[in-house]
């Protein structure tokens, strides 16, 4: 009971059962959408409604997650569609990191859950944070090639922009409606095992390591906000409720607790698995490595101004 | 051949993920695992992935050309990922925590490290005149108190004049004390605060000054009746039952605090 890594298959099943059953419904959500988009979504429509110029358009896709609120679970088969019907990349992306922090329902839970505790400065911080990083991201996407970023397979998707299944091209509503189901079912499956192995890994570390252990590093700011980020990509929580638990971490400075809703959100063991999905590996691992160094600088950059 | 198995094959896990879903839903398990707000999604994407399942098998076969289109080792070791962690967590999981799990996780025993429940909060909620916060008593006059309730008065006078150096009953899971204990006489009662899912749970605990040590394994479910006290150790008030007598219950319908 005292060492660091103790595991029980039972408590295992119990925390991956739960994570499971909290996930999959907004998973299956989000393919669902996927599948309406792939059929009745036009082609190019979502680029053509989205400004000309390039940057404007990821600062402004970094705000549909206020009109299109969705979680990160679901998010990710939805940008795979939009892509596949022809939203620029790197709008996809910055849609993708900034819809689970920047959208009503996280803004409410975060000022709900930090009562007492500054909410309305920890959830502006959280919501600015969230969408500079996204913004920052997409930038970066844009200025690299498609190759380095995208699986071959979504490539492909993008370079027939009517989608996997046709994109509504044939057939009348019953047609798209299979169709829609097709995309569903397949999107579903296939994001279905990621999650799995995400699921399996927050849950591995959720009851095997002692979390006693973190705890002394609460006494130093760097130290601390590092040891939250971790344990947020570790934890793997929902960023509709992760501020619940966030806030109860009141030995941590407030910039550690930030980090962690921001971080969290964008980055887990959950997410880095359906990252996988539709991303080249490499550029999944340069995404983990340069999202915790962002979040982390820009985060400890808050303590001049004594959050 | 291979469209035919693929359909099969899809549809067999879908079929199984509804249903396990829907036996977790149905048998009541699911308030084990989920915080009410979201049971209710457990049981729509239950049906939906049934559904599904029985519309992949009446589909038009060009519905299932992407599908047929992989190759059946690559769907046979997916649907494996799919299917075998399910199956082994859903026959294998006891619907709560180890001791062991519960051990490792940091014992909330200050009002701060409530989840959602913070001081200022509760300073600017209710008052002992409202009704909330009138604790009730059991026929022999003890006050009937949640754990909860000794971390609001540690903090807050007007509710600790209800509890303080009076005869208490409070119920919860026993464990041992590990920090505040430099007798050794110390354990904890805890109770598990769930957020959104089990995997959040956080063990919310009151520590306990037993008459004699109880002779019970850990987890045991126990029903703790002493005087409630709240000395100031380490610079900080903290609540405790002295003088307690423990006494093994049943666990209660809903295990959990929100």
């Amino acid at each position: 009971m005292d060492g660091a890594f103790q595991f029980s298959l039972s408590d295992f099943s119990f925390s991956f059962l739960s994570i499971l059953l909290e996930g999959l419904p907004f998973l299956l959500l989000g393919t669902m959408i996927a599948g309406v988009i792939d059929q009745f979504l036009p082609v190019r429509l979502m680029a053509r409604l989205l400004p000309r110029n390039a940057y404007a358009g990821v600062l402004v896709s970094g705000l549909l997650g206020i009109i299109f609120p969705i979680c990160e679970c679901g998010v990710v088969p939805i940008i795979r569609r939009l892509m596949a019907k022809g939203l620029p990349p790197a709008n996809a992306i910055t849609y993708m990191l900034a819809a689970p922090i920047v959208n009503p329902i996280v803004a409410v839970s975060t000022f709900a859950a930090f009562r007492g505790q500054a909410p309305l400065e920890v959830t502006l911080l959280r919501l600015g944070l969230g969408y500079g990083v996204a913004v920052a991201v997409g930038i970066v996407v844009h200025n690299l090639p498609l190759g380095r970023v995208l699986r071959t397979e979504v490539i492909a998707d993008i370079a027939q922009p009517q989608g996997l299944s046709g994109g509504g091209v044939a057939g009348g509503i019953a047609g798209r409606l299979w169709g829609a189901l097709a995309v569903c079912v397949g999107d579903f499956l296939s994001m279905t095992v990621y999650f799995v192995l995400g699921a399996t890994a927050a849950a591995l570390f959720n009851t095997s390591v002692n979390q006693d252990f973190i705890a002394p590093l609460a006494t130093n700011d760097w130290l601390a906000t590092a040891s939250l980020m971790t344990l947020a990509a570790m934890l793997s929580l929902c960023s509709t409720t992760d501020a619940f638990i966030a806030a109860t971490f009141s030995m941590f400075p407030a910039v550690a607790k930030l980090a962690f809703l921001v971080f969290g959100p964008v980055i887990s063991l959950k997410l880095v698995f359906l990252y996988s999905s539709i991303f080249k590996e490499r550029f999944v691992f340069g995404l983990v490595i340069g999202l915790f160094v962002m979040v982390w600088l820009l985060c400890m950059r808050l303590t001049v101004i004594g959050l | 051949m291979t469209s035919l198995f693929q359909r099969f094959l899809t549809a067999g896990v879908l079929a199984l993920w509804g249903n396990v879903l829907l036996i977790i839903f149905f048998t009541g398990r699911i308030c084990a695992y989920l915080h009410s707000n979201f049971q209710p999604f457990t049981l729509v994407a239950g049906c939906l992935l049934v559904c599904f399942a029985f519309l992949v098998l009446i589909a038009p076969a060009t519905a299932n050309a992407h599908a047929a289109a992989r190759s059946s080792v690559w769907s046979v070791l997916t649907s494996l990922i799919l299917v075998a962690p399910l199956l082994l967590a859903f026959s294998s999981t006891l619907d709560s925590f180890g001791a062991g799990t519960v051990a490792k996780r940091v014992y909330v025993q200050d009002l701060a490290q409530l989840p959602s429940a913070q001081p200022a909060a509760a300073q600017s909620a209710n008052t002992p005149q409202d009704d909330k916060y009138l604790l009730p008593k059991n026929k022999r006059g003890q006050v009937q108190a949640q754990i909860v309730d000794f971390l609001y008065a540690a903090q807050l006078p007007e509710v600790r004049v209800q509890l303080e150096n009076k005869p208490v009953e409070v119920i919860g899971q026993l464990m041992p004390a590990k920090t505040n204990n430099p007798k050794g006489n110390r354990f904890v009662v805890i109770r598990m605060m769930m957020t959104c899912c089990a995997a959040d749970a956080q063990p919310i605990a009151l520590p306990v000054e037993p008459q004699k040590k109880p002779d019970l394994p850990d987890m045991t479910w126990v029903k703790v009746t002493g005087q409630a006290a709240f000395p100031v150790e380490g610079g900080q008030r903290k609540p405790l039952i002295q003088d307690a007598a423990i006494e093994k219950i049943d666990a209660p319908e809903d295990p959990y605090l929100y």
